[in-house]
């Protein structure tokens, strides 16, 4: 018995000693918004579909974040809740342009940064992710570009690994962005483009929504 | 309103040890309220209670708003629609830094979107916004624990204080109106003696602050202009 208590104790000393890994949740909700009717295409490239932040803090191990296939996810929810056609393309710039599509849109992270409690002398796990979406027309050209700024936090708590803490915070940050990339589309450079689209006769909105 | 709440304890089946454990220490709690208009919920009507996420110090805990729902539903019958379902129903508009702090901010919401609709689909009238948290006020003391061969123990004495402040603001969406306002505080100071072995005396601050918030919120949200 008591070589099981110093076994799980070591188990336990060990566990703190070793890295964070945070590993997301994959799903998202469906924006409540209405259905613009406009199809696109979107490219992810595959620096942004691997995308993993790795941190060390000194006394407190190693960091990592696999952001990758969670922010691909997002955007394939946000996407296809907003727009009426959403299309995946595997190359850009495009081989031959895109027929169908009004529009690339190519996300990209510029920047990631976490900070944990032991660090910053905050009790809050925070994480900001800085994302530039960038608009192409169907042949690849360059139309217009716009920063995209996430913020996640969540509070320490007592007895809470830092584990799900980052996660969650991480999680935040992820919604966030959805909701940053929703209200950018109100922006007057994107909504002179998107209004300046012949949209209603070519792709009929799917939810039916009048086109503005 | 004003009340102190101390457990009785369960006396001596758990020996010394166990009577310590089910004694948790003393704590105080002040509830008050604000009422702008009576409400009525409707049959079949849900309530929906939204913890705030916006400030930077603190965040509401998720665990504390399903606390008082659980508290208003067990008290009163009527339906709570949980946190994260009605964020997700309503995303994006409803995340730390798109929620409405406002009525104004409410209506902008209501007139730009499609929201209404589906809070209406959701049988929901009056959201109810609970901002506050706990926070440890204050420490003293100190404990020493050491570990060896034939055993583990600690000695020491450690006290803290902590502080719970909620305050709860009823929203009527359809009337576009804030029908009032609950709050509650509470304190208390727990203690921890360790002598081989630490022995906490906790003060449930959040527990006393959820049962005083989800009592008033269910006198608030089921009394009439008649009970008065």
């Amino acid at each position: 018995m008591l070589a099981r208590l110093y076994l799980l104790g070591v188990v336990v000393l060990l566990a703190g000693c070793q890295g964070t890994s945070v590993v997301l949740d994959k799903s998202y909700p469906r924006p409540l918004v209405k259905t613009i009717p406009l199809s696109l295409a979107v490219y992810y490239s595959e620096d942004f579909k691997t995308f993993r932040h790795v941190k060390k803090i000194k006394d407190r191990g190693t960091f990592v974040v696999e952001l990758g296939a969670s922010q691909v996810s997002l955007f394939d929810t946000l996407l296809t809740g907003t727009f009426s056609d959403i299309k995946q393309i595997e190359s850009f710039p495009p081989i031959d342009p895109e027929p169908d599509a009004s529009g690339i849109i190519v996300p990209e992270i510029v920047k990631f940064e976490l900070s944990i409690p032991d660090y910053t002398q905050d009790k809050i796990y925070e994480v900001w992710i800085n994302y530039r979406m960038r608009l192409y027309a169907p042949d690849g050209s360059f139309i217009m570009e716009w920063p995209l700024v996430a913020y996640g936090k969540t509070p320490v708590k007592f007895f809470k690994l830092k584990q799900s803490s980052l996660t969650r915070a991480t999680h935040v940050a992820l919604r966030d962005a959805g909701a940053q990339f929703i209200l950018g589309l109100d922006q007057p450079q994107l909504r002179k483009w998107l209004s300046s689209q012949p949209v209603a006769t070519r792709y009929p909105s799917r939810s039916g929504a009048d086109p503005e | 309103m004003k009340n102190i709440f101390c457990s009785q304890g369960n006396l001596p089946v758990y020996g010394v040890i166990g009577l310590f454990l089910m004694l948790p220490a003393c704590t105080t709690a002040i509830i008050d309220e604000v009422r702008h208009d009576y409400i009525d919920v409707a049959d079949g009507e849900k309530i929906v209670i939204v913890g705030r996420h916006h400030k930077s110090e603190y965040e509401t805990e998720v665990d504390f708003v399903e606390c008082v729902g659980d508290g208003i539903f067990r008290q009163s019958g009527i339906q709570v629609v949980p946190e994260q379902v009605f964020v997700d129903s309503l995303y994006p508009w409803f995340e730390p830094r798109t929620a409405p702090l406002r009525l104004k901010g409410m209506e902008n919401l209501l007139q730009k979107t499609d929201i209404e609709t589906q809070l209406s689909a959701m049988g929901v009238r009056h959201i109810i916004w609970i901002d506050g948290s706990t926070e440890v006020t204050s420490k003293a003391g100190s404990m020493a624990c050491g570990a060896s061969l034939t055993g583990a123990s600690c000695i020491g004495f450690v006290t803290w204080d902590s502080e719970a402040v909620y305050v709860a603001s009823i929203w009527d969406y359809k009337n576009r109106s804030a029908v009032g306002k609950v709050s509650a505080e509470a304190k208390g100071t727990s203690y921890m003696p360790a002598i081989m072995v630490p022995i906490p005396l906790v003060a449930r601050v959040k527990t006393t602050a959820c049962q005083g918030l989800s009592g008033q919120l269910k006198t608030f949200l089921t009394s009439t202009e008649d009970d008065q």
